[in-house]
């Protein structure tokens, strides 16, 4: 776990696209340094890194590292590298601890890298990876992609790639500082530069034994198909955490100055693509290029790993009053649970889902919950989870917007009520009945209750035939079709009885073409018949570190399409005005992760006659 | 209770530059007018003096502010050619936060940093403990390349060697 | 011998100027209330009385409260708390 510090501003080098060119005249104290490594270990950090700027400019770097040291964490620099030449150096380093090097070198030859740095810098850069070749340092050398260098990638793969161990990186440039300043002359259009970056990485790939060294950052994975799992940034990088100069405590690293288009919704890739940064966004359009892959299932869910306990301290809030502090957690991907005066520490860190996402889950719609059933996958939600709501403490706190929070867990079941409300409804239900999915049958009972009395015709819909065949024999009363709804939709004839009811539940986000199925209900469904959808969106489960380890490595399959929340489903409704919505019931903070709408097909209500 | 009984200074113009009393104290307050210059500026300016002056702002109309400067370490009746010379230094800070707003085109995080590092400043030097861990026995490396030094160090060095 | 601020609303969220309070409260003594455009604050050493004219002890204090509430302005603004903390005026200084 990684935390960087920002030392200083000033550089040896004067890069083309640098991010701080407004700021290079700005050099942290070292007591200022000092202060935040101390800071960085008792926030549970296990390496410091030190970037700037260019961290090996200051002449307090043996001082801090050995302070590092002292303090038995790892060292780290982001660095040009260049004063890493001197053998000497990089020993004394390595015996205070130097563990990884992430060097910018952005040419294989002196005339396109110094052009870009604007210093005669290259031979010194290069003299460092032979330095630190062969040694057990994690090195990492990123080549900013810009207009100057798009070309010459395949020179820098072969500088690079005959060390063994030695990582190359390709990302994009940002337009920020001078990125942005000198923004047209620098920035290639990104997709043709994600298409050199795939030419280098396949070159490589082809020439060298790389074993994934060669690696990519801030370009989408829609143009680098094949190669997402390449994805490199600071997370990937094992940063939690990092502080400017002149910021009083840590900040989370997070993906702020990148966003997803709206075209993206729904991509299965969200969660671990960079998106484009929002600086190219404003300055250039260009996202109708962005090919979002929607046909794969993704996941329902994330677990958020038990970290550690951390003391509460003589305070009524550890991170308001205590030694926790409010900025360094990151509002979604930490999740901090009081537990018998101690403060237990959750972390996610699954690329499944963005940041967005999992902050709307645990912060909008409150659904996090602690998973105490110890098994590998829960199938009890009653009786395996307990639901997490913001401790009380956090009522009308003034940093509660800011705060990643205090969660408590609740001891009461929020599953039930919310199921109850749906079977209820079932048990009503009196007609021609189709069933979209129905799945293992909860609510088989009031469905062959209703049958045996003559009351209602059942036909369900499901693609597992598995399971359609066993069903068929413990249901006698229903006719069961195995397929996809779509695929039933499809062959349906036109001027087959239309249905009185139709049951979306639980299958919403499993179906493969919501919107196809949706215009295919309005047809077969009677005036003033219903339509009702249920289904649950994603949730957070804190557990131990084996539980999580044993869930993250098991291949259950995927099933989910998307996770729809009701607003989502609302809104593609609201293209058939024949539907009028008769009830909804959103996830709420302190419900379950079960959301359910009731819609009614305007018109006189025309039973089916056989059974009216 | 705090008087505002003010004067003009000599050589500056009466309208935005007056000596004035606030708390009890001796002091020069200069008006700015914030069409001219951003709020965000007027605050990051403010910052940079805080180490050395009392610094307060009041809102004397609705489009203007006034920043009350007061010397920290001066006499009860300072120099008037102290109190002129802050009161020029921050106008050219006013002017470079202004400038730095303007040419990052009011960039968040730029502003955050500017205005961070005006906090660092304001909260002081380390303190006695932390000067007292600090080791200054450590050696810094050696560098006869000359590697270890700022860009605008060096180049700035060279141009005056060789000039052209 | 007191010394009177009158902090500008609009300038000074009123949680900053308590803040600042807060932390000078060990010595001066002060009074606090509010006007719509003001939050208006008295400092007066413990033994003094709030009339006639401030001591340089309170006018040093003054000096630092109307710094520290400064300081915590900017901060709230670089982190773009001032809304919050504004709205929070409606309640007054607390």
């Amino acid at each position: 776990m990684k935390a960087m510090i920002k030392v200083g501003y000033g550089c040896n080098e004067h890069c083309t696209f640098c991010h701080t060119l407004e700021l290079r005249s700005i050099d942290a104290e070292a007591a200022e340094v000092s202060r935040k490594i101390r800071r960085a270990k008792e926030l549970g950090h296990t390496m410091v890194v030190l970037s700037g700027g260019e961290p090996t400019i200051r002449s307090e770097l043996m001082h801090w590292a050995a302070e590092v040291a002292a303090l038995k964490m790892d060292f780290g620099l982001i660095t040009n590298g260049r004063l890493l030449s001197y053998p000497e150096v990089v020993d004394r380093l390595q015996s205070l601890g130097l563990k990884y090097v992430y060097l910018s070198l952005h040419g294989g030859s002196a005339r396109v890298h110094n052009r870009l740095v604007r210093a005669d810098a290259f031979e010194q850069s290069c003299g460092a990876l032979s330095v630190l070749a062969g040694r057990p340092i994690d090195v990492t050398v990123n080549c900013v992609v810009t207009r100057q260098n798009v070309d010459h990638l395949r020179e820098l793969v072969d500088l690079v790639m005959p060390y063994e161990r030695i990582r190359l990186k390709f990302s994009m440039v940002e337009p920020k500082g001078g990125g942005e300043l000198l923004f047209r002359a620098l920035t290639p259009d990104v997709f043709d530069a994600a298409a050199r970056v795939r030419d280098a990485i396949e070159y490589g790939e082809s020439k060298y034994d790389s074993e994934g060294r060669l690696v990519h950052g801030a370009f989408p994975l829609c143009h680098l198909k094949g190669l997402e799992d390449r994805y490199d940034d600071l997370k990937t990088h094992g940063f939690r955490s990092m502080v400017e100069v002149g910021e009083s405590d840590f900040f989370p690293v997070d993906d702020r100055n990148k966003a997803h288009l709206p075209q993206c919704e729904g991509c299965v890739h969200q969660g671990g693509c960079p998106g484009l940064y929002r600086g190219y966004i404003e300055l250039r359009a260009g996202g109708e290029r962005l090919v979002p892959s929607l046909e794969r299932p993704r996941s329902n869910s994330f677990n958020y790993r038990f970290q550690r306990f951390a003391e509460w301290g003589e305070v009524d809030c550890p991170l308001r009053d205590g030694a926790l502090g409010i900025s360094p957690w990151d509002r979604g991907r930490d999740l901090l649970v009081e537990h018998r005066g101690r403060v237990a520490l959750f972390r996610a860190d699954t690329r499944d889902f963005s940041d967005a996402e999992i902050e709307r889950t645990k912060l909008q719609r409150g659904q996090v919950y602690l998973d105490v059933s110890r098994k590998a996958a829960v199938d009890d939600f009653a009786a395996d989870l307990r639901k997490l709501d913001r401790s009380p403490r956090c009522e009308g706190c003034v940093h509660q917007t800011e705060c990643s929070g205090l969660w408590v867990p609740r001891a009461v079941d929020v599953f039930g009520p919310s199921d109850e409300d749906v079977a209820r409804r079932i048990r009503t239900l009196r007609g021609d009945v189709l069933d979209l999915g129905f799945g293992e049958g909860r609510y088989a009972e009031a469905f062959g209750a209703s049958a045996a009395a003559a009351q209602l015709c059942y036909t369900g819909i499901d693609p597992d035939e598995d399971l359609v065949e066993r069903q068929r024999k413990a249901w006698p009363w229903a006719h069961l079709v195995a397929g996809t709804a779509e695929a039933w939709f499809r062959q349906r004839e036109t001027s087959s009885q239309p249905f009185d009811h139709i049951l979306i539940l639980r299958s919403w986000n499993h179906l493969q073409d919501p919107a196809f199925v949706i215009a295919a209900c309005a047809h077969c469904l009677r005036d003033g018949g219903s339509l009702a959808i249920v289904d649950n969106v994603a949730f957070g489960l804190a557990r131990s570190r084996s539980q999580t380890d044993r869930a993250e490595s098991s291949a259950a399959g995927l099933e989910h399409f998307r996770n729809d929340g009701a607003a989502e489903v609302k809104a593609l409704l609201a293209r058939h005005p024949q539907f009028e919505l008769v009830e909804e019931s959103p996830v709420n903070l302190l419900g379950s992760n079960q959301w359910m709408l009731w819609y009614r097909r305007r018109g006189e209500q025309k039973m089916a006659s056989k059974l009216s | 209770m705090s008087a505002h009984a003010s004067q003009a200074v000599g050589g500056l113009p009466a309208g935005l530059v007056q000596l004035q009393e606030l708390h009890g104290a001796q002091g020069i307050a200069l008006e700015i007018q914030t069409e001219l210059f951003p709020l965000d500026a007027i605050f990051g300016a403010s910052f940079t003096f805080i180490d050395r002056a009392f610094v307060f702002l009041d809102r004397p109309k609705e489009t203007s502010v006034r920043v009350h400067l007061t010397l920290k370490n001066a006499a009860s009746a300072p120099e008037l050619n102290a109190l002129r010379s802050l009161v020029g230094e921050f106008a050219n800070e006013l002017m470079a936060c202004a400038f730095r707003l303007r040419i990052t085109e009011e960039n968040r995080a730029t502003l955050e940093s500017i205005t961070m590092q005006a906090i660092a400043g304001a909260m002081g030097p380390p303190t006695l403990d932390e000067l007292e861990d600090f080791d200054f026995s450590e050696e810094p490396f050696e560098d006869p390349l000359g590697i270890a030094m700022s860009w605008e160090e060096k180049y700035a060095k060279k141009s005056k060697e060789e000039p052209s | 011998m007191s010394v009177r601020i009158r902090f500008r609303r609009d300038l000074y969220p009123g949680a900053c100027v308590d803040e600042a309070l807060q932390v000078y409260a060990p010595y001066v003594a002060t009074t606090r209330k509010e006007s719509p455009d003001y939050w208006e604050v008295c400092l007066f050493e413990q033994d003094g009385d709030e009339d006639g004219p401030p001591s340089k002890k309170e006018r040093r204090v003054a000096g630092e409260v109307s710094n520290f509430a400064l300081g915590l302005t900017i901060r709230a603004r670089s982190r773009g708390m001032s809304d919050e903390l504004n709205a929070s005026d409606s309640e007054g200084l607390r």
